[in-house]
């Protein structure tokens, strides 16, 4: 038996980690800018103020990015460590941390292209061939009896970072950055360098794109 | 169809309560009617929230030590880096690699051969070195060229001159290209022997290559030597060397001959008295000597016949 939308939208609803929560975690303050000025006016070792504050973060956005643990703490050590490199030419127009997201998602991108020239992410859930998606309704077993545990278990995890990794780069960085980071408009434009609209509109095919996946794997 | 996918553009900012009163009522209204839009939006709204939903994946515990220990490690010096880049890279990369080297170790090799084939100091000499003579009838070998005494021959330059009879047609001297093989091919073991000259100091050309280029057997070698003295200006010879090895009744003279003359010269040995079988002045033209350029130094090894 196929769950009803319903259902599955009000399991989620439990689960739901909120985005004001996760958003109100993200603000800096001002900070960031006097410990930016120490660092560059001779304290390095400041930095690891940021990094602690925003390692979890990057880390994750770094994860959702390639999908894998060991790239993802290699991509979260090179955005750190271009971060520190760099840092004498944040110029402080910009919150810090919309200056790290830039260079998260630029290195992010890259790495992504990378590995997807490589063929890193054919037998990663990339195919959309029958067999693969017999492997994912597999993976996720008793869906129709309890949907409940299927929202909140492992299983759609891995669906919808699987769906994530199909995205083209474009559209999976604006999905991480809303979607999963929990980023305003506003500040997805400025890391981005895009208009609203455009984050907006791309926002919204990347999600049709990810529904499309969901609906075959899970009805 | 086109309205349905209108108003599928409007499920994002529907979803984040952000759309017009008038469009969301418009949205809805369409929900009412449109069944497929009403489940596809549901599905949308599914995929948001299991968007927001992904688990945040802990980073690994030692994430800052580890970039500690990178960020604040001793810097390497940026030409070290360059330098081992630049070795990585052009050891790693397959099109790099193999022309420049490969030139290069072809022209140092075709450099290297011909510096050595210029400066090699008995580059002319092999080619009489090679006509190893045996002494005695018994041991003759092939390409070996054997002068024996001819007893009470005329004028006492009596000597005989032969070639083994399997090679009678053709005169001893390789070509310069064969010269290798043929010298290790013509000179057999047992022959080394020859080339030692009990008690003499082996300092000299002549010694090295032994005094048997060319070996006559003759009961009077000093007539033997003397007839062949004689026979020199007339084919435009000289004589470069004479020395009496440790061995009494031993000679060896060094003579220096235009190249083409070495058919007259075998000639004149005939002439002389030899006793021949194939060799004349039908005998080919031993290639001229590269250092000395178209004369050859040819060794004669006289010694006394029994």
């Amino acid at each position: 038996m196929v769950p009803s939308p319903e259902t599955i939208l009000s399991c989620l609803c439990l689960n739901i980690v909120s985005l004001i929560v996760a958003s109100g975690g993200r603000s800096e303050g001002d900070d960031d800018g006097e410990v930016v000025k120490r660092c560059i006016e001779g304290d390095p070792e400041s930095f690891n103020e940021l990094v602690e504050k925003y390692y979890r973060k990057i880390y994750n956005l770094a994860y959702r990015f390639v999908g894998d643990s060991e790239e993802a703490n290699d991509l979260a050590q090179e955005i750190f460590t271009a971060a520190f490199q760099n840092l004498d030419k944040f110029r402080g127009d910009a919150k810090f941390s919309t200056w790290l997201f830039q260079i998260a998602t630029n290195r992010g991108k890259n790495k992504f292209k990378y590995l997807k020239r490589r063929g890193y992410f054919v037998n990663r859930g990339q195919s959309d061939t029958d067999d693969e998606r017999d492997y994912l309704q597999k993976a996720v077993p008793d869906h129709s009896t309890n949907p409940e545990d299927l929202l909140a278990g492992k299983q759609i995890q891995k669906v919808v970072q699987d769906a994530i990794n199909e995205l083209d780069p474009d559209h999976k960085e604006i999905v991480i950055l809303r979607d999963i980071e929990g980023f305003s408009y506003e500040e997805i434009a400025k890391i981005l360098n895009l208009p609203e609209g455009t984050t907006k509109s791309r926002l919204h095919r990347a999600r049709m794109v990810v529904k499309e996946k969901l609906k075959k794997v899970l009805s | 169809m086109k309205e349905c996918e209108r108003i599928s553009d409007f499920y994002g900012e529907l979803h984040d309560r952000q759309l017009s009163s008038h469009l969301q009522e418009e949205t809805l209204e369409h929900f009412r009617t449109c069944t497929d839009c009403r489940e596809d939006f549901k599905w949308y709204s599914i995929t948001v929230r299991a968007l927001n939903n992904l688990e945040e994946v802990p980073a690994p515990e030692d994430f800052v030590a580890q970039l500690s220990a990178k960020l604040y490690a001793r810097p390497t010096s940026r030409f070290y880096d360059t330098y081992l880049e630049y070795v990585r890279n052009f050891l790693s990369s397959s099109p790099h690699l193999p022309l420049p080297v490969g030139a290069a170790t072809l022209a140092f090799l075709v450099a290297v051969g011909i510096v050595m084939y210029n400066h090699s100091a008995v580059d002319y000499i092999p080619q009489a070195a090679s006509m190893q003579a045996v002494r005695g009838a018994g041991h003759t070998q092939p390409d070996a060229m054997v002068a024996v005494s001819d007893a009470g021959g005329m004028g006492g330059s009596a000597y005989h001159l032969t070639r083994p009879q399997t090679h009678a047609s053709e005169p001893t001297l390789p070509s310069s290209t064969a010269r290798s093989s043929f010298h290790s091919a013509a000179i057999p073991k047992s022959l080394e022997t020859n080339v030692q000259f009990a008690g003499a100091h082996l300092n000299t050309l002549a010694d090295r290559i032994g005094g048997d280029n060319l070996t006559v057997e003759s009961p009077s070698v000093d007539v033997a030597v003397e007839s062949v003295k004689r026979i020199l200006p007339n084919i435009s010879g000289r004589l470069v060397e004479e020395k009496t090895p440790g061995k009494f009744g031993e000679k060896v003279i060094g003579i220096r001959i235009p190249s083409s003359s070495y058919g007259h010269l075998t000639t004149e040995l005939i002439n002389h008295g030899a006793v021949a079988a194939g060799v004349g002045s039908h005998a080919s033209t031993p290639a001229p000597s590269k250092a000395d350029a178209g004369n050859l130094i040819l060794y004669i090894h006289f010694v006394q016949s029994p």
